[in-house]
């Protein structure tokens, strides 16, 4: 046994934690498993490696449905970010989570991506002419021409399928009522889906909230850059907040969530329920 | 498909004719996309506006069913040009001057009156694809399901090999299959005329073969299409029908004349997950587990056959559909059971499919599974198809002649219709439909209707409309979109409550192939009076 | 909040190359000169931008607009000619 699968086997003996989120080898490729102490023995086939998933979002269905239950789970830079958010937004409980960390593929490009395994590639040539190429910089993308900038935005988000594998992969997309499926903020029944308002409405709910993973960029089939449009938003967050999404202990500048509501109901709808 | 998702993305040119394919098959258009970022060609010919079309080099909407002309005048400016591969049609072809000779007829100006294309897009199509070589050429239903089926895939192969695309990375002729296992289903012998691997029922050898190993003596006679069988169906010769899987009352074209025919049937028996159209009025009703119930094999467009893992045990009574059929087998006097699963089934399957089977097995294929033939345990199985040569040997070209569709518009039905999928629904939506977010996406059926078009019918968004074609008439909302050019309407095939196929033609179908024509009816419109 | 929501806003536009077309004033119901003059001044710089580029560029309508045209060729920037003058065939690299 690894040290990682003896660490992982003792946590669930101890009962330190009640169930156990890593990877697991099938057919040669690494997928999420969930390790209990039922099946103890399939910890002799855990595997840390390149695999990345939001595994803290299957934490945060765990938790809901089982307020009680202690979860461990192999953590990198991002899924520590993310479950942070997560705690801060009351999704998970302090403590709640228990981490084993695991270190981040090697890579030079340490100011861009923690892990070489979601590195994108260079973009092609076409790409370079038409649309935003993933591994720009904002500022490289802010020198743009506004006119131009737009139509490449736009050239990236009619390529949109709406197949919602941004947000469904997303660690941090945690709302039971989605707006991104709410009928009278987005068309429904065409595609592409809604430009540029889809993407936008995604984007603002990303504001002191996006990780910085890109497991969205990763997953989307239309390869828009979405990490890319993210950064931008936690970048003014930043700037205008001085809010740093992912680290502390507020919650972001947009959120009127809290232990008690802040806003009384708006004069005619209280007249109406009395 | 002749070549494979991934070698999609190394074509210089891409021609997706008859597929709207982001919305019908995504993950094939990310290939699309992929190829078109790094420098491809990206042609559409698509009869209504697409999105990949709005993403095309070039766009190109060709009147319903006039596909062949198109094909045609492509080949015509091809060759007239020199831009054909003359060394690969010496060395791998046959019957090109006939071609030549059909195709010489085709010059874009008549073409252009045919199809409604500009001469010069079909020029700069020809070019396109024949200058930018490896071409891959790409199309779905909107090809197949035609009187001429059989003719415009025909086309399309020709227009292939014309250009040396065939056998070759980054070109090829590929179908995009309309489920995840059609391919495997038919590869399985789903179709009358052929056992497992398109062994063909009228060769001795190898009804032979299969009646040793199934311990029966097997017919050497070519069942009925569904086509054949409505037919049979009403004239009395088809007393009981067993459906797995498929509901036809809705898919079916022609929804009044299938009614008639299941009406005179003495047994419907439905082999389903739900409660179908179909099902609903089915004598017996044999729960069948789901993907996600059953372990097995999944063969898709790109000839994988690939492990389907069982996630969960089936829910109530279902079962897999093997074990139905072995059931019902052993109670009509023909003992079937399989100890060993579905492994054991697939394992008997591969040893009497030995050009493309054989070498497969559970143990080999592990999650990203392997591409058919496969004809031994050493084999690395098959990404390209015809590298050195044809099935046949020496590629045939079909000189083919343009003949329009069975019905067009006339006086009294002046509008095409033209059905089809939309991106949030899957066929008669026994699956989709009952998903709350794919719902929320479409509730209903719609008509998507030209503005000029509606201008004139006084028709506003969301208005029902009555549709008429000689063989029924149905209402859905209206759509006003300039997705369809004037005097086309486009109905979803979804839709129990708008059904689309109230309209379609039953007795307009391929003579070889028997696909109906779901694709052009002639029909007239009017705005529906408020009840 | 409503001041961090349009400022947030505003640079997320720009962002996406749509500055100044988004504007937030407070004005009281006593304050009708400012009322007009913010309103006459939003729609000058508005005019002075042009119609919005979502509404031309082509490639952003959604199915149900019923002016776009049936297009033939779809992303700014591609060029529509793809014959080169000189007749030499376009090789793809």
């Amino acid at each position: 046994m690894t040290p990682i699968q003896q660490q992982v086997k003792n946590w669930l003996e101890e009962k330190r934690v009640d169930i156990f989120l890593a990877y697991r080898i099938l057919d040669g490729h690494p997928l999420p498993h969930a390790f209990t102490r039922e099946h103890i023995e399939e910890t002799a086939e855990l595997v840390t490696g390149p695999a990345r998933y939001s595994l803290e979002k299957f934490a945060t269905h765990i938790a809901s449905r089982y307020p009680a239950a202690r979860i461990g789970m192999v953590a990198r830079d991002c899924n520590q970010r993310a479950l942070n958010v997560l705690r801060v937004w009351n999704q998970l409980k302090d403590g709640q989570v228990e981490t084993v960390p695991v270190t981040c593929c090697p890579s030079h490009l340490h100011h861009h991506a923690d892990c070489s395994y979601l590195e994108p590639h260079p973009a092609g040539a076409v790409k370079q002419q038409l649309g935003q190429a993933p591994n720009q910089s904002l500022a490289e993308v802010e020198a743009q021409p506004a006119a131009e900038r737009l139509d490449r935005w736009l050239y990236e988000f009619q390529k949109c399928i709406k197949c919602y594998g941004c947000r469904n992969i997303c660690p941090v997309c945690f709302c039971k009522e989605c707006s991104l499926e709410h009928a009278e903020l987005i068309g429904t029944g065409h595609l592409p889906p809604d430009i540029p308002i889809f993407h936008l409405v995604r984007a603002v709910h990303m504001a002191g909230r996006c990780v910085d993973c890109g497991l969205c960029e990763d997953a989307c089939p239309a390869e828009i850059p979405l990490r890319l449009l993210y950064r931008k938003v936690n970048a003014i967050v930043k700037d205008l907040f001085d809010y740093e999404t992912g680290s502390g202990d507020t919650l972001p500048p947009f959120s009127i969530l809290g232990d008690k509501p802040t806003m009384s109901p708006m004069p005619l709808l209280a007249a109406a329920q009395e | 498909m002749t070549n494979s998702f991934d070698d999609l993305e190394t074509a210089g040119c891409i021609f997706v004719i008859g597929s709207n394919t982001t919305a019908c098959h995504p993950l094939i258009a990310t290939r699309i996309y992929r190829a078109k970022e790094r420098g491809a060609r990206v042609i559409v010919a698509d009869p209504r506006r697409t999105q990949l079309g709005d993403l095309a080099d070039l766009s190109v909407h060709h009147r319903l069913g006039s596909d062949v002309a198109l094909l045609n005048g492509m080949m015509h400016w091809i060759i007239e040009n020199g831009w054909h591969d003359q060394d690969y049609i010496a060395a791998r072809t046959e019957g090109f001057e006939a071609l030549a000779a059909t195709v010489a007829g085709y010059s874009p100006q008549r073409v252009q009156a045919i199809t409604g294309v500009p001469a010069d897009d079909i020029k700069k199509m020809a070019e396109l694809y024949a200058t930018c070589g490896p071409a891959a050429l790409l199309y779905a239903m909107g090809i197949t399901q035609h009187t001429t089926g059989v003719d415009n895939v025909k086309s399309c192969c020709n227009i292939a090999l014309l250009c040396g695309n065939v056998g070759v990375a980054g070109g090829g002729v590929n179908p995009l299959r309309g489920q995840n296992n059609v391919q495997g289903a038919c590869d399985m012998g789903g179709l009358p005329n052929v056992f497992t691997g398109y062994q063909p029922v009228s060769d001795p050898a190898v009804v032979e073969k299969f009646s040793k190993a199934w311990g029966r003596p097997l017919s050497d006679k070519p069942g009925m299409t569904i086509t054949d069988m409505i037919g049979a169906m009403l004239d009395g010769r088809l007393k009981a029908l067993y459906v797995i899987g498929e509901n036809p009352k809705l898919s079916d074209p022609d929804w009044n004349h299938l009614q008639h025919a299941l009406n005179r049937l003495d047994l419907l028996v439905v082999q389903e997950l739900f409660l179908s159209e179909t099902a609903q009025v089915a004598d017996v009703v044999l729960p069948a587990a789901s993907v996600a119930e059953k372990d097995g094999t999944f063969t898709n467009s790109e000839r994988r056959c690939s492990r389907v893992h069982k996630a969960i045990e089936p829910v109530g009574n279902a079962l897999a559909d093997w074990q139905i059929i072995c059931k019902l087998a052993t109670a009509m006097g023909y003992p079937m059971d399989y100890p060993g699963g579905p492994e054991q089934i697939f394992d008997e399957m591969a040893a009497l499919t030995p050009k493309s089977y054989a070498g497969m097995s559970y143990a080999r294929m592990g999650l990203d599974g392997l591409q058919w033939p496969c004809p031994s345990a050493d084999h690395p199985g098959t990404p390209i198809l015809h590298t050195q040569q044809c099935a046949r040997g020496l590629g045939k070209f079909h000189a083919i002649e343009y003949q329009d569709p069975a019905e067009m518009p006339d006086p009294d039905y002046p509008y095409f219709l033209t059905t089809g999928r939309m991106f949030a629904h899957f066929h008669t939506g026994t699956m989709t439909r009952i998903s709350a977010h794919l719902d929320a996406e479409q509730r209903t059926g719609y008509v998507t209707i030209h503005p000029d078009d509606a201008r004139r019918l006084d028709i506003a968004e969301g208005d029902l409309v009555a549709i008429t074609s000689r063989r029924g008439q149905m209402e859905a909302p209206a759509r006003i979109s300039t997705n369809v050019p004037p005097g086309n309407l486009f109905l979803p095939i979804h839709f129990g409550e708008n059904p689309a196929n109230m309209l379609t033609n039953a007795d307009a179908f391929d003579p070889l192939a028997k696909i109906p024509e779901f694709k052009v009816s002639a029909v007239r419109i009017a705005k529906a009076q408020a009840a | 909040m409503t001041l961090k929501r349009m400022t947030f806003l505003q640079h997320l536009l720009a962002f996406l190359g749509l500055e100044g077309r988004l504007h937030l004033e407070w004005i009281s119901s006593a304050e009708a000169q400012k009322f007009v003059a913010t309103v006459t001044g939003f729609t000058e710089t508005i005019r002075r931008l042009g119609p919005s580029p979502l509404r031309t560029a082509s490639l952003a309508r959604s199915e149900n607009v019923l002016t776009a045209p049936m297009r033939r060729s779809g992303c700014p920037g591609l060029s529509q000619t793809v014959v080169p003058e000189d007749g030499t065939k376009i090789v793809n690299g």
